[in-house]
């Protein structure tokens, strides 16, 4: 009987509109969007000019350049941060600015006086600071909070201008990195968290260092041999379609949840054998393996196409599935079972605005590690090609996150269950309260 | 407590505040039960409740032997037809009947066998193919009887199915009830007399969720006996008596009015005394148990 059900369940899945948008929008995406995007891996060559950059936590790499940030940001007292993975603008208070300038004291060895006057005390001045590569800007207010970076025409690098400001960020003599990030800490705490001296980021925003030859190949090598070539592009691949599947299930799961109600076939459907369980499950289930077809449909495409890219060469026919089924399902998963277990609660699509927020919260967060990293996020980015030890060496922060949202998924599916059989049982109304005044407005209407 | 009945024990129900149900007590018997009452006075309340879809406030309910908590099992053998219903629209006749019954557990054989059989018996055979929206409202009702007989329920429970039907189309309904009720339990209810009077033996009385009458319907149109007139009376001399009398028939012709009237002693000298019927009875009783004129007049 739950075989017949299932198909059934399939079936009306299949039938319903969202999941249709789904399934072209799935194709569509994959065909031109992201398997023309796989781009050939070269192997690096010796004395090529460059080798891309990379990040490492090299202490005399990130802490002149978070200096020199840090300062800069001070002197327009414009901060960037991205609290709960939203982009912001902070600006700090007149008390705050002194302390930051503190902080900033303490990492250049400079004196307080010396920052405040710069630009804390009197922004309208305007300031001058020296940037990465030694040259000078100007710094001038726009009146609305924002500043303006300019170049002075004619103006040798070196050449100090009024004294006034400070042209050269360096970072204090003697001042460990252990001391350095305490500092960092701080200065991100000021700044109200989830700025880039937040520890996680520091590596990530000041630790660019240009890769060697020897570099290169090591990455090269992880892609043929760890990642049989296909992981590579396995991992861009999830990529974009978890942003897809973060979001898209959740219209299927409303507009299935809400049927019965609209075809005024629940009672009908409350009064037979089959328990809530049997009902609730697989009518999941159906949607699941549903939407999941096209994606891993695409995933055979992808394989089929790098195999063709790399003749000769060993791929991975099965990356893609596996990848499709460990770091794409939980996404699908969880989106799906937010839409069927709001839905069952409110009899209302809230489900589309809850998971549309929380799509677009995940989008933001996901900035801070665009290529490999992971964290909380429901679905993970990984925008680029290769990134293998990246992967590596956050594949525990990932599997703990997809283990997490399969069962978060099967905790939702298991209340809806629940809440299921309470409505069944004429126990909880969760219509009783909504649509009346829909009802009423209906009559209104008809009147 | 017998295995084929249905036994009601002081049973309440409220909406909120709202009391819908009030200390029923009730016992149903093989054949066909006949549930009579006005609009709101808690038919589809006391149904829903028998079929699980609602939860009772107090009292007891036991189904053919099975307390009604165990959901699952009073599913297993209740049918339930519902006052408003519909299917997916979309669905063809026969794959709604088959959705249906797979979530009833029937196996693929048997749905084969038995859903051509109960379309043949509500005389669907022919919109098998036709999809649910296309169907009329008669046939979207024989349509509902049929999947409540889908797994073949010791227990049939229909929520004013001749409503909306026509003359034919509802005499066809009632004989096939009566003709399903012969092997089962059908709970039936209406606010049409007449639906009761062709079909029931045994029927009940609700108002305002109080059980004002059970027993037979002989008993019933009994109890009407000597208080039923027939009098020809001017037209204008109509208002006067339907003020004072209860009417629950009148045929004019020409400038002279004949009245049925319910009376408890002979209201004029040529009144003549008729033969009561379900119908008289079940004013009388309603007027009895302190329901005002003018609130039955508006039910006739
Ligand atoms: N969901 C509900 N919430 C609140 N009150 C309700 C609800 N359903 C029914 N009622 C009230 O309970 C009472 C009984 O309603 P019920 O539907 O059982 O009457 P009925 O006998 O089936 O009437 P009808 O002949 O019109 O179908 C009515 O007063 C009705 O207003
Ligand atoms: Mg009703």
């Amino acid at each position: 009987m739950y075989g017949v059900l299932f198909l059934k369940e399939c079936k009306r899945t299949v039938k319903s509109i969202p999941y249709l948008i789904l399934v072209v929008m799935l194709l569509v995406f994959g065909y031109t969007q992201i398997v023309p995007e796989f781009s050939m891996i070269e192997k690096p060559e010796p004395n090529q000019a460059s080798y891309g950059v990379k990040y490492e936590e090299i202490p005399g790499v990130i802490m002149p350049s978070a200096a020199k940030s840090l300062y800069s940001e001070f002197a327009a007292n414009t901060y960037v941060a991205y609290p709960l993975g939203f982009y912001k603008n902070v600006k700090l208070s007149d008390n705050k600015q002194a302390r930051m300038a503190d902080i900033l004291s303490e990492l250049t060895g400079t004196p307080k006086e010396d920052f405040m006057k710069s630009a804390g005390v009197k922004p309208e001045t305007g300031s001058t600071l020296r940037i990465g590569d030694g040259s000078l800007m100007n710094l001038t207010p726009n009146g609305d909070g924002s500043y303006k970076l300019t170049i002075p025409k004619g103006q040798s690098s070196g050449s100090e201008s009024a004294g006034s400001a400070i042209t050269d960020v360096t970072v204090a003599k003697g001042l460990t990195y252990e001391r350095f990030r305490e500092l960092m800490k701080q200065a991100d705490k000021l700044i109200g968290g989830g700025s880039m001296y937040d520890g996680i980021y520091l590596t990530r925003q000041f630790g660019r260092v240009p890769m060697t030859y020897d570099d290169a190949l090591l990455q090269y090598n992880d892609i043929i041999e760890k990642d049989r070539i296909s992981g590579a592009y396995a991992r861009v691949f999830c990529d974009y379609f978890g942003l897809v599947l973060g979001i898209f299930p959740v219209f299927i799961a409303v507009a299935l949840g809400m049927r019965d109600r609209r075809a005024g076939m629940l009672d009908l459907i409350y009064t037979r054998k089959a328990s809530s369980i049997q009902i609730v499950f697989t009518r999941y289930l159906a949607m699941i393996v549903m939407m999941l077809l096209p994606v891993l449909l695409m995933a055979v495409y992808a394989a089929i196409s790098v195999a063709g890219k790399y003749s000769g060469m060993e791929t991975d026919g099965l990356a893609f599935v596996k990848y499709s089924l460990g770091w794409l399902l939980p996404t699908l998963m969880a989106s799906t079972a937010v839409g069927v277990f709001l839905t069952e609660l409110t009899d209302f699509p809230i489900a589309i605005a809850v998971q549309g927020l929380w799509w677009f919260l995940g989008m933001f967060a996901g900035m801070k590690h665009l290529d490999g990293g992971y964290g909380w996020d429901l679905f993970l980015r990984h925008n680029k090609i290769g990134n293998t030890q990246v992967f590596l060496d956050n594949f525990n922060t990932l599997l703990t996150n997809r283990i997490l949202y399969a069962g978060l998924s099967i905790v939702l599916i298991l209340l809806t269950v629940w809440i299921y059989e309470l409505k069944r049982r004429g126990k909880l109304h969760a219509y009783n309260r909504i649509p009346k005044i829909f009802n009423h407005r209906r009559r209104k209407s008809a009147a | 407590m017998s295995g084929n009945e249905i036994v009601i024990r002081n049973l309440n129900k409220y909406y909120g505040k709202k009391q819908a149900l009030s200390d029923v007590n009730l016992v149903i018997k093989h054949g066909m039960f006949g549930l009579l009452g006005r609009n709101g006075a808690g038919k589809t309340t006391l149904m829903k409740t028998l079929a699980t879809l609602l939860n009772k406030k107090s009292g007891e309910i036991n189904v053919c032997g099975t307390p009604i908590e165990h959901a699952r099992e009073i599913r297993r053998m209740t049918g339930y037809l519902p006052q408003d219903f519909s299917m997916y629209p979309g669905m063809t006749v026969a794959e709604a009947m088959d959705y249906l019954g797979v979530l009833s557990d029937m196996g693929g054989v048997e749905r084969k066998l038995r859903i051509p059989d109960l379309l043949e018996k509500v005389n669907l055979t022919g919109h098998m193919k036709k999809k649910v929206k296309a169907l009329s409202g008669g046939m979207k009702r024989r349509l509902g009887i049929a999947q409540a007989l889908l797994h073949d329920p010791k227990v049939l429970i229909v929520d004013e199915p001749t409503a909306g039907l026509d003359p034919e189309e509802r005499i066809r309904f009632r004989n096939l009830l009566c003709e399903i009720a012969e092997d089962r339990i059908v709970i039936l209810s209406t606010h049409i007399v007449g639906d009761i009077e062709a079909t029931c033996e045994d029927i009940a009385i609700l108002n305002e969720g109080r059980l004002l009458y059970t027993g037979t319907v002989h008993d019933l149109t009994a109890s009407a006996k000597d208080k039923v007139f027939s009098v020809t009376v001017p037209r204008q001399n109509l208002q006067i008596i339907k003020d004072r009398y209860f009417v629950t028939g009148m045929l004019t012709t020409g400038s002279e009015c004949h009245v049925r009237l319910i009376a408890d002693q002979k209201p004029f000298p040529d009144a003549e005394f008729c033969e009561p019927n379900v119908e008289d009875a079940y004013m009388l009783y309603l007027h009895r148990n302190g329901v005002e004129k003018q609130k039955l007049g508006g039910e006739l």
